[in-house]
């Protein structure tokens, strides 16, 4: 039985269905069938008709001719291209923070710097160096590029986010860095130390993306400037408030934290929406 | 070959309407939008390019809405805006090839491109010069290189004209007549004589709307009838100059050559006189 | 050359190997259009329109199966003829005009192999014609082209087991159809 149904499935060029009952019928009337659709399976490519085709071949080859290929490039090679042309002035303010930032750390090190004051110190020169790496965002809304930024293939939400990408893992290195290194002059864990980092320069962000978005005539230059001395500022509060690195007070911590991880995403939320409205774009 | 169809589309600012239920279908060619400053032209362009949303109405490119085809369009699309700005520190050379590689051109032809594009406008002298030392003519001439540099089968150029001497002028002309074939290219502009000698359509748009389309032809055949030649004395030229709308005003001896336009004849003497593209601009922009 | 090397260079801008494309695959688009659709006219059209369709979109299309690919597009073309031209051509009628036309040439030069061909095809257009569309697709796809039943479920987007189901009806329908002696007449 076994060998007669194998027989079969090898014959018949259809693929036999799994039911044992309609194999059974088919199996009968299979060998007359066989033949039948063989044949046609070997007809159902008849003659074209040449001239038909040929007319057909042209026209296709018309539009190949004029088929513009266009090629559109990786996300890694738009990263690759926003970071070879930013100019070299903000190339070289980066770099120097990362020199300066680690010539802190070594600095604080070899001073045995009493852990309070390091932990200033370190969070004003993030906020700074947050700054500095968001001008590298600012630019792209000055000098009246916005809009034919949107225009081009590589549109200004795309760039904006490369930039911040771009910004986000700098500053993470600065952290790293500075957490690394500086780390064990203080007697709080990493956790901690972490969240009075990160707290100001958070809202520092926050602070300066504001200003971006909301003084859209004033002059640039000002804009950025004030923005920075201002965050610099907030950063220097715990210095006059005497217990703010005390343990009590970290509930405050971790509330702030949320708090301005929330509005920044929020403020990049806004930016993004007010670039794909378009209006606040142009200067009518 | 691209089309495109602009499908009752409106824009609406606040309390005001900027562009009031335009349709319109683009195939092959040069467009000339002609109107006054407010007219919504460069409102219409912007949605073109997907600058601005439109408030209602749908602009599609070959049946696909331009905001679903979002990068694919944008690659199409070549777009020099009325207030064009530049990084004052980049050098001619680096701000194109830097706007190379935002415009998805290829990198090994990016090089030749910019060469190319910098030959065509002329500013091939002043590559490596910073763009803060040029002049305005050729900050707009930059500006015309850029548009061109992913070879656009949309081509969109808000008021190009704008601060370029005569010379210029006829130069930027040529290049675009010689570039219009199987591309959509679309100027605002009111410099009539842009428009004049190399759009193929010319459209009208006052308040929001297009109130006249047509080849040169027809659209200066509709103020036929309407445009007035008359010499007359001094006093009676002041006296007209206030009442009608006059385009052309010259001393010719002890008279006054006097060039009116109005649906009726303005005077006894008037002779009719073949209407030109200024008198029809005249004619729908002037009070 | 193989196909992943002919996109590769296309994509590159040798727009050439485009037409490479269209030589290599004409053939089996339009069989596949003549028999869904049962017009042979109308299929150098639909062969045509999908390879135009190819065209406009090759620069955004990641290589996986090529053929398989062109045949979707067509699958698709073919699914709006249908809806698009309200009742679709009874068969025996488009396929008898160009009988009709051809037939004087028909009695001097085809020989009968030929003949028996064109017969064959008719039949088997015929029978196809009975079954509802998406099984003949289905059929189509699997009989004629040897694709399996999950290739088919990709091209369609419909479930695998809808598409097996219609794949055996299809077939025992066909098989039915073929073994009924009335069916020759």
């Amino acid at each position: 039985m076994n060998e007669k149904m194998k027989k079969e499935k090898m014959e018949s060029p259809l693929n036999e269905p799994k039911d044992c009952r309609t194999e059974h019928n088919l199996a009968e009337t299979a060998e007359i069938s066989d033949r039948r659709i063989q044949s046609l399976q070997e007809a159902w490519r008849f003659q074209l008709d040449e001239s038909k085709k040929n007319r057909s071949l042209a026209v296709i080859r018309q539009a190949a001719e004029t088929k513009q290929i266009r090629q559109y490039p990786s996300f890694r090679e738009n990263l690759w291209n926003q970071f070879c042309f930013l100019p070299w002035k903000c190339r070289a303010a980066q770099g120097g923070m990362l020199l300066a930032a680690m010539l802190l750390a070594g600095w604080l090190n070899s001073q045995h710097a009493d852990g309070r004051d390091s932990i200033i110190v370190c969070s004003v020169f993030l906020v700074f160096a947050g700054n500095i790496c968001l001008s590298g965002v600012a630019r792209l809304f000055s000098w009246h590029m916005a809009e034919l930024e949107q225009t081009l293939y590589l549109n200004l939400k795309q760039m904006v986010c490369i930039r911040m990408l771009e910004a986000g893992i700098l500053d993470l290195v600065i952290l790293s860095l500075l957490a690394g290194m500086t780390g064990r002059l203080n007697s709080l864990g990493t956790g901690a130390y972490l969240l009075y980092m990160l707290v100001p320069f958070l809202w520092s962000d926050v602070l300066y993306l504001h200003m971006l978005t909301a003084f859209r005539n004033g002059a640039a230059g000002y804009r950025q400037i004030s923005a920075g001395i201002l965050c610099g500022l907030l950063a220097f509060f715990p210095v006059f408030f005497e217990h703010a690195y005390e343990a009590a007070y970290l509930p405050w911590w971790r509330g702030l934290g949320l708090a301005g991880a929330v509005l920044l995403a929020a403020e990049i939320y806004g930016i993004l929406g007010k670039i794909e409205g378009g209006d606040s774009l142009c200067l009518n | 070959m691209p089309e495109l169809t602009i499908d009752r589309v409106t824009k609406q600012f606040k309390n005001k309407i900027a562009v009031d239920t335009v349709s319109l279908d683009l195939h092959n060619g040069v467009y000339g939008f002609l109107g006054a400053n407010g007219a919504g032209k460069t409102t219409l362009l912007r949605m073109l390019c997907g600058v601005l949303k439109p408030t209602s109405g749908e602009i599609r490119c070959n049946g696909t809405e331009i905001r679903m085809l979002d990068g694919e369009y944008r690659c199409l699309l070549g777009y020099l805006p009325q207030d064009f700005g530049y990084y004052p520190d980049f050098t001619a050379k680096r701000y194109l090839e830097y706007l190379a590689a935002c415009k998805a051109v290829p990198q090994y032809l990016a090089k030749e491109k910019v060469q190319e594009m910098l030959r065509l406008v002329g500013l091939e002298g002043e590559q490596k010069q910073k763009i803060k030392t040029f002049s305005g003519g050729m900050i707009r001439r930059l500006g015309i290189a850029q548009a061109l540099l992913n070879d656009p089968e949309i081509l969109i150029l808000d008021e190009p004209t704008s601060g370029l001497d005569p010379k210029e002028r006829i130069r930027f002309r040529n290049i675009i007549s010689a570039l219009s074939k199987g591309k959509i290219v679309i100027l605002s502009t009111h410099i009539v004589s842009d428009v004049e000698f190399i759009a193929d359509q010319i459209l009208l748009m006052k308040q929001g709307c297009i109130v006249e389309q047509g080849n040169s032809r027809e659209v200066t055949g509709s103020v036929r009838g309407k445009v007035w030649e008359y010499l007359a004395e001094p006093e009676e030229a002041d006296r007209m100059n206030e009442t009608f709308a006059v385009s052309n005003l010259k001393n010719e001896g002890d008279k006054v050559y006097i060039r009116i336009v109005s649906d009726t004849c303005p005077c006894e003497g008037a002779a009719p006189a073949e209407p030109g593209l200024e008198d029809v601009y005249l004619y729908y922009f002037g009070n | 050359m193989e196909d992943r090397e002919l996109i590769r260079r296309i994509q590159d801008g040798q727009k050439q190997y485009l037409n490479e494309i269209a030589e290599k695959y004409y053939d089996n688009i339009y069989y596949f259009c003549c028999y869904q659709t049962g017009s042979r006219e109308d299929a150098y059209d639909l062969a045509q329109e999908t390879f135009l369709r190819f065209i406009r979109y090759v620069d955004r299309y990641q290589y996986r199966n090529l053929k398989g690919y062109l045949l979707t597009i067509a699958m698709n073309l073919c699914r709006n003829y249908a809806c698009g031209s309200g009742k679709a051509p009874v068969l025996s009628e488009s396929f008898e005009s160009e009988q009709g036309g051809r037939g004087e040439e028909e009695a001097q030069v085809s020989c009968g192999r030929e003949y028996e061909e064109r017969e064959n095809s008719l039949l088997l257009a015929a029978a196809l014609r009975r079954l509802p569309d998406i099984q003949r697709e289905a059929v189509i796809l699997h009989y004629f082209y040897g694709y399996k039943n999950r290739e088919i479920s990709r091209m369609t987007g419909a479930s695998y087991s809808a598409v097996k189901s219609r794949v055996r009806q299809g077939l025992e329908k066909l098989q039915q159809l073929l073994n009924r002696e009335d069916f020759y007449e």
